[in-house]
Order: structure tokens, then C-alpha cells, then sequence
């Protein structure tokens, strides 16, 4: 595989879309939209709220009539590689998952918005993943685990702990911050004043 | 001094009661689809560190052989403990249902049905001519029904077994039912070097379905 400019790469995909008519049919119909979503997305009407609304169900009871095989192995595949990363992480992953916690971190502090039950969650699992973060480099260090490749990480038994313990606090992290907005919402819009 | 309670709507009530029903079955539905997966991902990966090791352990033992030392035994270096949960010896692949699962000593603690594909105490290792290797595991929906799809096998599909660096190809030659009473009578050429495949029948609780495979080709892996 030879890589190509982005401008070949545009040129390639336009030869594609007029190689075959579904390609073509497809494209049109993406411009009608785009054009039709350009033009109306300012106006708060009911009319354009349903067009698009069942635009989008027909697009996807189409796709789902036509290919739900495809889309279910894709979904399926999909699951599989979001288990295998939830459980053995590559380095990748697992630096996304340590700038989330910062960028969260920071904001928690700078930000007025968030309750104080949500800033006090968000710093006790910042401060439980990034002492995780210092054993894995004491790890790392001492028992010169090569990170580069995930096979290779996992050959410790010490360092799949951590990794494990880390995306499993990662996740319910997640979880706990979604039940605490979930609730905020509720107490926002459905307690009244007795 | 009036008070001044917030009290939850109805509307909102009736949300977050809906809201926790949704979640539990949510979780109760996906539970055991999830389950399948980490064993899967735990299963790809217990392959691939076995893999390793067993490349680590081959390489020591060329070394140790190019040294040629005879006055005095090589001590090869010692293999730090892998964090492989379930040692294997080999693996188990059948493309046309995507299966691909390990096997352990028969002597393994590991060689039990809730672990792995178990080999019978009977069972020979492919690399015995004329031999029978004979793996079982159940099926069903269970997280640990590995042989979960094996009915949708026929006569002339094809499977592969990786044993001790040799990839063994082996052709479905007949697949029969037997009543399940803690016996199976195993109906096969002799004078062949086969794989027998035992599982519960599917839909079906009291029958079990034995596959007989032939070996038809072997290569060495590289």
C-alpha cells in the first residue's frame, strides 16, 4: 500500500462514487440532505424536527433490513475488542484513559458548575488511578516490562492487576459521574417547591 | 417559619422508577453476553502468552544446545512466572464457527469442563499415530459452553489442532447421537489418527453428540 496526498485520496474516493450508481445514488442523497439540514437547522420548526427524524429512522430500518448480519458481527466485534480493552488495555488506551482523568481533574477544580459530591468523587478516583499510574511505572522500572507491546505487558502478573484494577475504577467512574448528573437532572427539573 | 421542601413530581417519580427498571434489564440481558466476551478476551489472551512462552522456552533450548557444553549441564536461565491463568498445550481452531480455544495437560488441574475444552483421561495426543484425541466441553448458553456451536458442524468440515509446534488438519467423517449415560461408545477406523469431539446435543437434554475426525494433514508451525 503506497500512501497517497489527501488530495489523491479525494480524487480516488470520486472515482469510486461515479463508478457504480448506488455509490452515486448514495451521494446524492447526501447532498439533498446536507442541503436540506444547511437551509433549515436555524429554523425552529416542527416540520424540519419530523423530516429529519424520519429520515434517520428510515436510514437506519434500511440499513438494518439490508445488512442486519453485517451490522450485528460488526457489533459483535465491536464488543468483543471493548472487553478485551476493558480487561488488557494497551499503553494507548490506558494513556487515554489517564488524560481523561486529568482533563477531568482540572476542570473539577477550576469549574464552579459541578456539586461538591462531584468534585469530591471526581478527586478520589483521580487521586486512586494516578497512584495505580506510579506503580505501573515502579513496574515498569524495576521489572523492565516492555510496554510497547500488549502481549508483553501482560507476562506480569503485578502489572495486569494494576492495569485491570485501573480501567475497572476507570469504568465505574464513569458510572458513578452519570448517576450523579442523572440525579442532579432529576432534582433540577422534577422537585417543586411544597 | 415556612418550610421549604422540595418534593419529587409524580412525573419524575414515575422517570426514575422507569429509569431503574431500564438499567436492570439492561443489565440483567447483557450479563451473561459480556460474561462471554471476557472469557473470550481472557481466552485470546492466555493463547497468545502461551505462544510466547513456548517460543521463549524453544529459543532457550536451541541456545543451550549451540553452547555445547559437556562437562557440565547448561542451566537455562529461569522463565519468570507468566500471568497466564490457564496453562495450555495446544489449541483447538474450527473456522466455520469461529472457534478457537485451548487445551491443557490432561493431568492439569485446568482440565475440567468449567475451564477449558477438557481432554478425556483416555484420550491420546494428536501426535499418536493411529491414536484418538478426544476433547469435550459443553454447549448450551452457558459463558463456558465452548462447544456452544459445534451443531452447526457437518460431515467434511474441517478443524485444526496445534500441538507441540505441529498444526494438525482433521476432516469431520461422521457425526452420530448417543444417549447420554455417562458412557459413549466412540465408533471409529482404527486404523486411522483421529479427534473425537463429545457435547451435549443441542436442544436436546438427553442425548450427546459425538463428532469423529480423521487426521487428514500435518505441518510443522513457524
Amino acid at each position: 500500500m503506497i500512501p497517497t496526498s489527501f488530495f489523491g485520496q479525494l480524487i480516488k474516493l470520486g472515482q469510486l462514487l461515479i463508478s457504480s450508481p448506488i455509490y452515486f445514488g448514495l451521494f446524492v442523497i447526501f447532498v439533498l440532505l446536507f442541503c436540506f439540514l444547511f437551509l433549515n437547522v436555524k429554523r425552529d420548526n416542527v416540520v424540519v424536527k419530523i423530516c429529519i427524524s424520519v429520515l434517520f429512522l428510515t436510514l437506519m430500518i434500511f440499513a438494518i433490513l439490508g445488512y442486519h448480519k453485517s451490522i450485528f458481527l460488526g457489533i459483535d466485534y465491536l464488543m468483543g475488542q471493548l472487553v478485551l480493552n476493558l480487561y488488557f488495555p494497551s499503553l494507548a488506551i490506558y494513556v487515554i484513559v489517564l488524560g481523561f482523568s486529568y482533563l477531568v481533574f482540572v476542570y473539577t477544580i477550576f469549574s464552579k458548575r459541578f456539586s461538591l459530591v462531584i468534585k469530591r468523587i471526581n478527586v478520589a478516583f483521580f487521586t486512586i488511578i494516578q497512584f495505580l499510574f506510579s506503580v505501573f511505572l515502579l513496574l515498569v522500572i524495576t521489572k523492565k516490562i516492555d510496554v510497547s507491546s500488549r502481549i508483553m505487558m501482560y507476562q506480569s502478573t503485578d502489572m495486569t492487576i494494576v492495569l485491570q484494577i485501573s480501567m475497572i475504577l476507570f469504568i465505574f467512574w464513569l458510572l458513578t459521574l452519570l448517576i450523579a448528573h442523572y440525579v442532579q437532572l432529576i432534582r433540577k427539573h422534577f422537585f417543586h417547591h411544597s | 417559619m415556612v418550610g421549604n421542601q422540595k418534593k419529587l413530581s409524580r412525573k419524575g417519580l414515575w422517570i426514575i422508577i422507569g429509569s431503574v427498571f431500564m438499567i436492570a434489564g439492561i443489565v440483567l440481558l447483557s450479563f451473561s453476553y459480556v460474561r462471554e466476551k471476557k472469557i473470550d478476551a481472557f481466552e485470546l489472551m492466555n493463547l497468545q502468552l502461551a505462544q510466547i512462552n513456548k517460543k521463549e522456552e524453544t529459543e532457550i533450548q536451541t541456545s543451550t544446545e549451540a553452547e555445547n557444553l559437556p562437562e557440565e549441564e547448561a542451566t537455562p536461565e529461569p522463565i519468570e512466572e507468566p500471568s497466564v491463568s490457564i496453562p495450555y498445550i495446544g489449541t483447538l481452531e474450527i473456522p466455520q464457527i469461529n472457534l478457537r480455544r485451548g487445551f491443557v495437560q490432561k493431568d492439569s488441574p485446568y482440565n475440567n469442563i468449567n475451564y477449558a475444552i477438557t481432554t478425556l483421561p483416555s484420550s491420546t495426543y494428536p501426535d499418536v499415530e493411529k491414536g484418538n484425541f478426544i476433547l469435550v466441553a459443553h454447549s448450551g448458553t452457558a459463558a463456558i459452553s465452548f462447544f456452544r456451536n459445534l451443531y452447526k458442524l457437518s460431515v467434511g468440515d474441517v478443524a485444526y489442532v496445534e500441538y507441540n509446534g505441529v498444526r494438525y488438519q482433521y476432516r469431520i467423517v461422521n457425526i452420530y447421537y448417543e444417549p447420554k449415560t455417562g458412557t459413549v461408545a466412540l465408533r471409529r477406523n482404527g486404523e486411522k489418527t483421529t479427534m473425537t469431539l463429545i457435547t451435549c446435543t443441542y436442544q436436546d437434554d438427553t442425548k450427546q453428540t459425538v463428532y469423529i475426525l480423521e487426521l487428514e494433514s500435518q505441518m510443522p508451525m513457524q
